[in-house]
Formats: structure tokens, C-alpha cells, sequence
């Protein structure tokens, strides 16, 4: 196995631990929105060395998917699946490119990797509620446990749930980079001319506009949403270029 | 160590009840609930009185709240976890075994806020413990409690402050303000553990009077609708950036046009979405509808390629 192979399998393992570990922070530990996709796909972005792809990828990400709420009993679409497997097919996938001499388009590889990452969403909350359908289990032992006053038992039981919650984030994650990596780098190699442009203007149009749409429908106030409008209208009309474009 | 020097050591550091504590609980209306006279086996106390560092342990692991949800009682085993260092201190035996089936029960609520029905739990567990009230008075005080937390959390935490501030780290980020997600996080988790804390301190001073006592102290639904009208701002600098950067780019059309195609996008991804359609269709959909208008118009005005751009 040659030296390129063992990056590309450690730079695997890598993005799958971090699936895992922001799955845990996503819901069953800590939730300290570390796994916003605006802080982890940022983090990774530094991480492998892509900061501006990272900063491109995790902006339309955390606007794409900011509905995506924990209410209640609800599983919404796993946006931090989604997520680092876009992120994880970006960033290998480019390198790849890289790898191999070619130039890598950098809002074509955006589009690809939003496209293709998007399904993990579902399959993300399909994992989630087959966790909870399991989580069933550990109440039952925690009963139990409580019946013979066995603390220690007890306090097992999260931890138990905390490690069926990394390895299933962490697998599914790793299966998505796995697939959907090489794909990345074999369509950005195939895809030329009309339909080139085509997915560079929806990354560089679409997929924004559809985030800060996605974001307007959050905002409760319609008052906010005029404001938000004038800002714009005022920040396009006013300010120069150079602000908005360091 | 001996249960009766832990217990003459956290007797100095604890504050007394006071004597509203003795009152029934009251629901959010004012009234108070009804709770039947003390019944079944007495419990034997270890100790009456709960230290600083038990707190601590409590809140530490409130925040694997929900390590094990299920569908069936949601976040039970996660608020049993975090009762268990008190039940140690307070029970032994049948009277512990007691306790821990008391707190396995259904529960579901605000994750962050839910630290609140755990200290007014520990309080009046300790009165529980002395011999003082009926153990089902935790359970009334928890179902009390634990709807309209989780309804001022969900739409404080989820619906207000984390999306103002990931549209502000989004916001920084475009600007070129590297560190603009950490400053997100860090003003986001001042928030956070700040109700966490606060939450466990007011819980476990006003015991059954905890929805009293969070209502008149915490006054999130002011600081969410600041971050609701913040939200609607930042947005309009994140589209004007989005756009900027799209007029300075290689797919720049020209004329001012950018702009006015992203306002119209917006729009139209917008009246979509309040149509209930799913923003996974509108993706898919409008990839494919762009992808069908430029292999369209290539057709009749051949398109340069991009990479010769």
C-alpha cells in the first residue's frame, strides 16, 4: 500500500471519527453546537488544509440544513451526516484531484458534494430512530438495574448509549465518504462544457439563495423579514465590493 | 469518611428551606396541585443534606441527558443518571430502589433547561428522605415542569439563538473574520451554560416552585426576540455577500444582475418552502432545473467552458 493509499485511509478514518464524535455532540452529549456544520465543516476545512473550500462548503451547508431542529420527540434529516460527507467528498475528493494533476473547479466540486451528501441527511434520521428503537434495550437495563439499587449499572447505561451512537454516526459517515468521494473526483473529471457550468451556477446562485431562504422561514417576525430585506438592499446599493470580499 | 461527617459538612454550606417550600406545588396558572398524604414504607436517611460537589457531579452529567432517549419514556434514563449521585447520598436499600424506579419514569423535556426540574427534584427528594413530604410530589412537580421548559428551550435555543448565531458565523466568515465561528460558539454556550447552572440553582432553592421562580428570573423570551430581529438582519449582509462574491467571480453575469437573480431565487425557494415543500426537493429540483435551462440555451448559444474562463 503506498503512501498515497495510507493518507487517503487515514484521512477516512479521520473524517469518520469526527462524524462520530459531532454525532455524539449533536444530541446525546453535551450539544454545544459543535456539530453546526458552520463549526465543524469550517474545523475541517483548516484541518485538511482547504480553508477557502471549507469556508465556501460550510456556509451553504449550515444554511441549507439550519431548519433541521431537535423539537421534542422529532428526528429531523441528520444535517451533521450530511454534512461531513459533503465535507469528506470535497476535501478528498479535491485532493485527489490534485493527486492526479488535475484542476479541481471549485464551485463544481461545491455542487457535487452538496448533491451527493444531501441523501445521507435521510439515511442520517433513518439511523436515528433505529438508535432510538434500540435505546429501548438500555431503558430495560436501567431498569433492571435500578430494581437491584445497582448504580454503577445505572450510570452504564449512557455510556452504553453514547457508544451505539458514535459507531453508527461514525460508520455511516465513512460509508458516504467512501462513496462518495471518488465520485466527486470522477464527475468533476466528466463533466465539462453546459452541464459544468450549469452545477457551478447552482452552487454560486442556487444553493445560497435556497439557505437564506431555507433561514428567512425560520424567522417568526415579519418585521425582521422586511429588515432583512432593506439590509440587503442596502449592503448590495451602498457598500463597496472590497466588504464583502477581502 | 462517615455519612454523619459528610452530612455535619454540607449542613454548614446548604441554605434552609424556606417556609414557602412546605406550600403545594403550584401549576402554571397559580393553582395549587393536588398530592396525597404520605404513603408505603418510610424512608431510612443516610443523609438529609446534599454538598456542593454532588451538585456538580448532577450537573456534569445533565449534560449526557440524552445519551439513551427512546420512544418509549424519551429522556428517563438520562434524568435517572443524573439523580443518582443525590439518591446515593439520600437512600439505602428498598428505599434507594424506590427512588431510582421514581425517577425512570417518562420525561421529556428541554435538555438545557431540564437541569431547573432536577434541582427542584433534589430538593424536594431531600424533604422526601427527611421524612417531610410524599415521593409523589417529585413526580408531580417533574410533570408540571417539564412542558413548559421544554416549550420556552425549543423556542429560545432552537428557534431563536442558534440560528441568529450560525447566520452571524456565516456572516463573519464572508467577510473574511476567520474566528467568527468561535465567537458563534462562545456566545452561544454563554446562553447555554448559563441556564444550565443557573437552571440547577433555581431548581434546587425553589423546590415545587421552580416554574415560579424561572419565569420571573429567566427572561429568554426577550433575548429571543432580539435574536429573532437580528436573525432577519445578518441575513440580509449574508445574501449581499453571497452576492458580492458571486458578481467578483468566474460565473459573474454582469450589469448588476446578480443581485436581482438572487433576490428572485430567494423568493421563489421561499413561497416553495411555505408550501411545505421539502427542502431536499427544492435542491434536487433546482438542480435540475438549471441543468436543463443551460444544456437548453447551450443548444442554441454555445456556452464557453468554464475551465476556459
Amino acid at each position: 500500500m503506498n503512501a498515497a493509499w495510507l493518507d487517503g485511509v487515514l484521512a477516512l478514518g479521520g473524517f469518520a471519527l469526527a462524524g462520530g464524535l459531532l454525532g455524539l455532540d449533536r444530541r446525546a452529549a453535551f450539544q454545544a453546537m459543535l456539530s453546526q456544520p458552520i463549526i465543524s465543516v469550517t474545523l475541517l476545512g483548516y484541518l485538511c488544509e482547504q480553508p477557502g473550500l471549507g469556508v465556501a462548503l460550510a456556509v451553504r451547508l449550515q444554511l441549507l440544513w439550519m431548519a433541521s431542529m431537535l423539537f421534542g420527540a422529532s428526528t429531523p434529516p441528520n444535517e451533521n451526516v450530511a454534512s461531513v460527507v459533503s465535507a469528506g467528498a470535497a476535501f478528498l475528493g479535491t485532493a485527489w484531484l490534485q493527486y492526479d494533476g488535475a484542476a479541481a473547479q471549485p464551485a463544481l466540486v461545491v455542487a457535487l458534494a452538496i448533491l451527493l451528501g444531501a441523501p445521507f441527511a435521510q439515511l442520517g434520521r433513518q439511523l436515528d430512530m433505529r438508535l432510538d428503537r434500540s435505546h429501548l434495550q438500555l431503558a430495560r437495563r436501567a431498569d433492571l438495574a435500578a430494581a437491584q439499587g445497582d448504580l454503577h449499572g445505572l450510570s452504564m447505561v449512557p455510556l452504553r448509549g453514547m457508544v451505539r451512537v458514535f459507531a453508527a454516526n461514525a460508520a455511516l459517515v465513512a460509508l458516504g465518504v467512501v462513496i462518495c468521494a471518488p465520485l466527486v473526483r470522477l464527475l468533476s473529471i466528466a463533466i465539462t462544457g453546459a452541464p459544468a457550468v450549469a452545477l457551478s451556477a447552482f452552487s454560486i446562485y442556487a444553493v445560497p439563495a435556497l439557505g437564506v431562504a431555507v433561514s428567512f422561514a425560520l424567522v417568526k417576525r415579519r418585521r425582521a423579514l422586511l429588515l432583512g430585506t432593506c439590509t440587503f438592499a442596502l449592503c448590495v446599493l451602498v457598500l463597496p465590493a472590497d466588504v464583502f470580499y477581502p | 469518611m462517615s455519612d454523619a461527617g459528610l452530612a455535619t459538612h454540607a449542613d454548614a454550606a446548604e441554605p434552609r428551606p424556606s417556609a414557602s417550600e412546605g406550600d403545594a406545588p403550584k401549576g402554571t396558572a397559580g393553582a395549587p396541585v393536588a398530592v396525597p398524604p404520605c404513603a408505603g414504607p418510610k424512608p431510612s436517611p443516610v443523609c438529609t443534606h446534599i454538598g456542593v460537589f454532588t451538585l456538580w457531579r448532577v450537573l456534569w452529567r445533565s449534560f449526557f441527558f440524552q445519551a439513551a432517549a427512546n420512544y418509549e419514556r424519551m429522556q428517563n434514563v438520562g434524568f435517572a443518571y443524573a439523580m443518582a449521585p443525590v439518591l446515593a447520598r439520600l437512600y439505602t436499600g428498598e428505599a434507594r430502589i424506590a427512588a431510582l424506579k421514581r425517577h425512570l419514569g417518562f420525561f421529556n423535556s428541554h435538555p438545557y433547561l431540564s437541569t431547573a426540574i432536577i434541582g427542584a427534584s433534589i430538593r424536594i427528594e431531600m424533604r422526601v428522605a427527611a421524612g417531610q413530604t410524599n415521593p409523589m410530589m417529585v413526580e408531580a412537580v417533574k410533570r408540571m415542569a417539564m412542558g413548559p421548559l421544554a416549550a420556552i428551550g425549543d423556542s429560545f435555543f432552537w428557534s431563536s439563538l442558534r440560528p441568529f448565531a450560525c447566520v452571524w458565523a456565516a456572516a463573519g466568515l464572508l467577510m473574511g473574520v476567520p474566528w467568527a465561528p468561535l465567537a458563534a460558539l462562545a456566545l452561544y454556550n454563554f446562553f447555554h451554560l448559563s441556564v444550565r447552572l443557573y437552571g440547577l440553582v433555581v431548581g434546587y432553592r425553589a423546590g415545587e416552585s421552580v416554574l415560579r421562580s424561572l419565569t420571573t428570573t429567566f427572561q429568554l423570551n426577550r433575548y429571543g426576540e432580539l435574536a429573532h430581529w437580528g436573525s432577519g438582519l445578518v441575513l440580509g449582509v449574508v445574501g449581499a455577500a453571497l452576492t458580492r462574491r458571486a458578481a467578483l467571480g468566474h460565473l459573474a453575469l454582469g450589469n448588476g444582475v446578480e443581485p436581482v437573480l438572487f433576490a428572485a431565487f430567494v423568493a421563489i425557494f421561499f413561497l416553495c418552502i411555505r408550501r411545505k415543500i421539502p427542502t431536499i426537493g427544492l435542491l434536487y429540483g433546482g438542480a435540475l432545473v438549471l441543468l436543463c435551462y443551460v444544456v437548453g440555451l447551450d443548444w442554441f448559444f454555445p456556452l464557453v467552458d468554464v475551465r476556459d474562463r
